[in-house]
């Protein structure tokens, strides 16, 4: 009799543990709503927080040159440095889909690292606002900030995101 | 090919008729069989202007050769207007001291090479935190829809040096730019874009951290190294820029940088490289850096504004196109 109810408890659970698996769908893309055009977000930075040097604008088909972004990936773009081109940097993409948009995470993750194995024994001060630098990803939607400021330029960019 | 010697020394008899200066210039003469080239070298006493001298026909010009060309008016890759002092290069032509990128004196026709923007369109710009500016600049103009440097390209590090560049790609001490996203050499990165021509800009981050004799070496090596990867290339070094008056302390001064940069010349002198003369469009009186052209007066007072980076794109283009 245990034997028999063990055997049946075994099954049980089998079945129980089957049912949680993947059932081989797609798992669907976050939903983000930006209620604004990257344009007007990265106005409203720059009124709060102007650049301390001449800006560049960055085209998207800037963007492989300066972090080996491929243009195709991008639907949507403000890139901007200083022009200096080592010191402020503020990125926002919205990319072509999620899968392109954690590739251009990746690469601007990459580009962090890289900017500051340059900074370490050259600019300080550059290299301390790195180590705090991060990429946000939501979605589609790709940004970094390198900036003393970039805390607040990340607030501003996040207030256009509702759920 | 008789017919263009024959024209050349008509030209060069011409030059006699001009009297500021003069100096002896070792003129190469190239003939071919089916079997072999052979170079003959020959000296001859040729007066010039110290102004830039131009005929209906010719104007005074350097004749650029790459290491795998002959000497021959056909094979004109490039053009530079030839000031006295840059004539003493032309000294020594013995044949085997002839190495890639070497320039030799020669009078060409004025519509046998490309003048022009297109002079920089195969043209690939390697630079420290200096030059990261420099492309921001020229990309903005271009993106803006002004032809600047033609089809330039570059490949730029933040913190390089002659030094640093040497090491391997990943090692704790090394710096190197990246082309497409991806970290790599610097005479890999030249043969991937396909460039002809390198200028390079370097040493900001070499003068204070090694001697001037170390720093020539690491120079030499690097450069070589590009050579040996590129045998085509033509290799144009730029000075060191200067550092703002307010900025100076320490080593970290003109004099030091103007020494580097002596050094530098010598090197080019040595090696038959072209050496550019930036810094001194941007200094004043003191021999610092203008504060005009500084972007960064509070920080390192060395990168450079707009207007900075102006004057030295003015200064290549008038130099070269």
């Amino acid at each position: 009799m245990r034997k028999t109810a063990s055997i049946i408890l075994i099954i049980a659970m089998l079945f129980a543990f089957a049912s949680c698996g993947n059932s081989g769908e797609p798992i669907a893309p976050v939903e983000v709503n930006c209620t604004e055009a990257l344009e007007n977000i990265y106005l409203k930075i720059s009124e709060e927080i102007p650049m301390e040097y001449e800006k560049f604008n960055l085209t998207a088909n800037d963007m492989i040159d300066y972090y080996g972004i491929k243009a195709n990936k991008i639907e949507e773009i403000v890139a901007v440095q200083d022009a200096c081109g080592y010191k402020d940097e503020i990125v926002m993409i919205k990319a072509k889909n999620s899968e392109d948009a954690e590739e251009i995470a990746d690469l601007l993750g990459q580009h962090i690292s890289y900017q500051m194995d340059s900074m370490k024994d050259y600019d300080a001060e550059q290299y301390k606002i790195l180590t705090s630098s991060i990429v946000d990803i939501k979605g589609e939607y790709v940004a970094m900030f390198i900036s003393s400021s970039q805390n607040r330029m990340l607030e501003i960019y996040d207030s256009y995101f509702t759920d | 090919m008789k017919k263009r010697l024959s024209i050349v020394f008509s030209a060069m008899f011409l030059l006699t008729m001009l009297t500021s200066c003069n100096t002896t210039l070792g003129i190469e003469t190239v003939s071919s069989t089916d079997e072999a080239v052979t170079v003959a070298h020959s000296e001859t006493t040729v007066e010039y202007s110290t102004e830039e001298y131009t005929t209906e026909e010719y104007s005074e010009y350097t004749l650029f050769v790459s290491a795998s060309e002959i000497l021959s008016t056909s094979h004109v890759v490039g053009a530079e207007k030839v000031g006295p002092s840059e004539l003493e290069y032309a000294e020594s032509t013995e044949p085997s001291t002839r190495k890639p990128g070497r320039t030799f004196p020669t009078l060409i026709p004025r519509n046998s090479f490309k003048t022009g923007r297109e002079f920089f369109d195969d043209a690939v710009f390697v630079g420290d935190s200096i030059s990261l500016g420099l492309r921001n600049y020229v990309n903005s103009q271009r993106n803006s829809g002004k032809d600047c440097l033609g089809k330039a390209q570059f490949l730029v590090a933040g913190s390089m040096g002659y030094g640093n560049a040497l090491g391997a790609i990943g090692s704790s001490y090394s710096i190197h730019p990246k082309y497409q996203g991806k970290e790599v050499l610097i005479e890999d990165g030249v043969k991937l874009i396909g460039a002809k021509k390198v200028f390079i800009m370097l040493g900001l981050n070499d003068f204070c951290v090694y001697s001037v004799e170390t720093g020539m070496k690491n120079a030499e090596k690097l450069i070589n190294r590009i050579i040996e990867k590129n045998p085509d290339i033509r290799i144009f070094i730029q000075s060191v820029t200067p550092v703002i008056k307010a900025k100076e302390h320490g080593k970290f001064n003109n004099k030091s940088i103007d020494a580097f940069n002596d050094a530098l010349k010598n090197l080019c002198r040595s090696n038959g490289w072209t050496y550019v003369d930036v810094a001194s469009s941007l200094k004043g009186t003191d021999n610092c850096f203008l504060d005009g052209y500084c972007s960064d007066k509070d920080s390192q007072g060395v990168h450079m504004s707009y207007s900075g980076c102006k004057v030295w794109i003015d200064l290549l283009t008038n130099k070269y196109c």
